[in-house]
């Protein structure tokens, strides 16, 4: 399945859109959030993230899910004694994606402000 | 996080998401702790040109990574988030080759493990862990490698009197520039306790 199937595309003003690319693999506010405390934290399990974002198990397992898809996270499943744990990590291919969206962002607002 | 149009929003949001995240993977008491308490071991044998003041920080110092890896690992399983053991143990074994290799060279121990911790900081993007860990280190380069601190001491214990030159070396040195070296890791270790304390409340 390719990216624009997976999200509904960003509304963008044409001229702002046709400066900067914005992956809406990445774009999306939930996947950014996690990309950006997964970038700090290197890895964390499902229960902090859930936590963190504020998600419910099915929003998160499913975003993490289309994020996994595209290689931008790895997803370990294990035990911790008894209990089962699901640790989430981010790519070298997610943080390359990140960077690029941050850039996107902050060149979308030197637009703006410029406009 | 803010909506897709305002691009301003989404990044104060980003900012905002990466400070929670370092502040909760970043724990800076423990190492600091387990070195401060570490290094304060060695200041009886500090100045002593023995087999076991030679060997002390050979075996200690990997330990104390490993033992700081160790805790890693419980915390990251407890609090669900953080890098894990994997850069504290490799520090340590690092560190074990290095002082393998530079087990006649006393001077540069401290130096080292100043070094061993501000990689560690670097990797957590912790300045407040790199601060010590560089003071630690600069304590150690003028205290022992370079003797500059020594000579300072001398000085003032000779012009207040408490010390007359017989030997032409002030004993004392030794021990009191690895003592402040630990007191000041502890002294660092407890504020950083006291803070994640705090704020994990």
């Amino acid at each position: 399945m390719s990216r624009e199937e997976d999200v509904p595309k960003v509304q963008q003003t044409p001229d702002v859109s046709a400066a900067v690319h914005l992956d809406d693999v990445v774009h999306q506010r939930t996947r950014l959030g996690l990309l950006v405390v997964l970038a700090e934290v290197h890895q964390a399990d499902f229960a902090y993230l859930k936590a963190r974002l504020q998600l419910t198990d099915g929003n998160l397992g499913k975003h993490i899910e289309i994020l996994a898809r595209h290689d931008l996270v790895s997803v370990r499943k294990g035990y911790e004694g008894r209990r089962p744990r699901t640790w989430i990590s981010i790519s070298r291919a997610g943080k390359k994606a990140l960077k690029q969206e941050v850039n996107a962002l902050t060149a979308l607002l030197n637009l703006n402000l410029q406009r | 996080m803010g909506t897709a149009a305002e691009p301003g929003g989404v990044l104060t949001e980003v900012e905002r998401l990466r400070r929670m995240a370092r502040g909760e993977r970043r724990s800076s008491s423990v190492p600091l702790l387990a070195f401060g308490a570490l290094t304060l071991g060695y200041v009886p044998l500090a100045g002593q040109l023995s087999l076991l003041s030679l060997l002390y920080w050979s075996i200690v110092a990997p330990m104390g990574f490993l033992l700081v890896a160790w805790w890693y690992r419980r915390r990251l399983v407890r609090v669900g988030v953080g890098s894990g053991d994997a850069p504290y143990a490799k520090t340590g074994w690092i560190l074990l080759g290095v002082f393998a290799l530079v087990l006649p060279l006393a001077a540069v121990q401290l130096p080292v493990i100043g070094i061993g911790l501000l990689v560690l900081a670097v990797r957590q993007r912790n300045a407040y862990l790199g601060a010590f860990a560089v003071l630690f280190a600069v304590i150690g380069v003028l205290g022992t490698f370079t003797a500059t601190l020594e000579n300072l001491l001398y000085r003032a214990a000779y012009d207040l009197g408490w010390f007359q030159p017989q030997s032409g070396y002030f004993e004392g040195a030794p021990t009191i520039i690895t003592g402040a070296a630990g007191l000041l890791l502890l002294a660092g270790g407890l504020a950083a306790m006291w803070r994640e304390r705090r704020l994990a409340a």
